[in-house]
């Protein structure tokens, strides 16, 4: 079964499009609502799982972070090829994962929408052993242990947050567990993305949570300062944990982030004509 | 004195190690209770900072250069092993890094 998703302006052909990148060990099913809410509104989405994240689970395991870089690299350069605007965009993972495509591609992307960017792993949710992580991570203690997901699966919202546990239980919608090699990999990749952050000159806007459980603001405020965007917005939600997309503010998020990329686009949305065929 | 302290320090922690990781493996990281797995495994990467910094720590006593190398090699041999390891041959890197403990403890038994 495969949760990649396309969403395609079949009628007419439009020009614009935006990349949507997957947090670790979740899916494109986690940016559904989001990418719908976009392509109603003039854009065609792409949202493709990620490296070690498809039908071979045990693939997570032996995936490294230059495989998702190599796949989220390729997957810009074939949207590239068709689009006269690429947006990329990104929730945890798939945030940091945005940046390193416009570190990369630097005339190329139009914008970046960096939701709930993961640089560090520093929420209130992590257990009390965390400040051992380093050690674990560097040495076999990695190939040990996958630490579970748990609550609040970084939902605030009561009601979302039983669906979505519900369908994690079922396993259609992502993983029960990050393994810790899959973290160390994602924390490479965040050296990596910290390292060149200032090779970034896009217009971005970054949408963080206060209460994140997983990664706390110290990383969108990093992002922020770091940058050498002249064109960013921060903004720190108030009610909401690490799920943006699915949590109490998702719609101001959704509104955000589509303001943004008109804002930025010199091509005309088809927004109307979208929602009376959606 | 301090040399005993921390001689016997490093032979208790290396002994540990080798123990606590011989039964994660056999049988502890199988089972379901996820508190018991976190606080185990953290339990082994605190063993591993111990024993990195008891093992440091004897380099100041240990008799000779080669000695001295061997200790620090023994300390950094957890992040050495950690970074060399992957997930295909994770089993013989285990039992590699249960050799080193084993070694390291054999070694500053007889030598320091």
């Amino acid at each position: 079964m495969t949760l990649d998703f396309e969403l395609i302006n079949e009628k007419s052909e439009c020009r614009k499009a935006v990349l949507l990148f997957h947090g670790l060990t979740g899916s494109p099913f986690e940016l559904k609502k989001y990418g719908q809410f976009l392509y109603k509104n003039g854009y065609d989405v792409y949202a493709d799982c990620l490296p070690g994240h498809g039908d071979k689970v045990e693939e997570i395991y032996t995936v490294k972070y230059t495989d998702w870089l190599e796949f989220a690299y390729k997957r810009f350069e074939d949207l590239n090829k068709k689009y006269d605007e690429v947006f990329v965009s990104g929730l945890c993972l798939g945030a940091v994962l945005a940046l390193a495509v416009a570190i990369k591609y630097k005339d190329e992307v139009k914008g970046i929408v960096s939701l709930s960017t993961t640089l560090f792993l520093d929420g209130w949710r992590l257990p009390w052993f965390s400040f051992l992580m380093p050690i674990a991570l560097s040495t076999m203690v990695r190939f040990y242990y996958n630490y579970p997901e748990c609550e609040p699966h970084g939902i605030k919202n009561l009601k979302v947050r039983n669906v979505i546990k519900r369908l994690l239980q079922q396993g259609n919608v992502g993983m029960n567990d990050f393994p810790m090699t899959s973290i160390f990999e994602m924390l490479k990749l965040s050296k990596f993305v910290r390292k060149n952050i200032q090779e970034v000159t896009q217009p971005i806007l970054i949408i963080h949570s206060q209460e994140d459980d997983l990664t706390s603001t110290k990383s969108a405020k990093l992002v922020n300062s770091k940058i050498s965007s002249t064109d960013k917005e921060m903004i720190i939600l108030k009610d909401s944990y690490h799920m943006v997309l699915y949590d109490n503010e998702k719609e101001f998020v959704y509104e955000k982030a589509l303001s943004f990329l008109d804002n930025h686009s010199e091509i005309e949305s088809e927004g109307e004509a979208r929602a009376a065929c959606c | 004195m301090l040399l005993i302290v921390l001689k016997y320090l490093f032979i208790a922690i290396g002994s540990l190690l080798a123990i606590l990781i011989t039964c994660g493996k056999l049988f502890v990281f199988k089972l379901k209770d996820n508190i018991l797995v976190s606080n185990y495994t953290a339990s082994i990467a605190g063993g591993f900072f111990l024993y990195a910094i008891s093992a440091i720590s004897l380099i100041i006593f240990a008799p000779n250069l080669i000695d001295k190398m061997l200790m620090l090699m023994f300390g950094l041999s957890p992040f050495i092993i950690g970074n060399l390891a992957t997930y295909e041959k994770e089993n013989v890197f285990t039992v590699i890094q249960i050799i080193t403990a084993i070694a390291s403890v054999i070694f500053v038994i007889n030598c320091i």
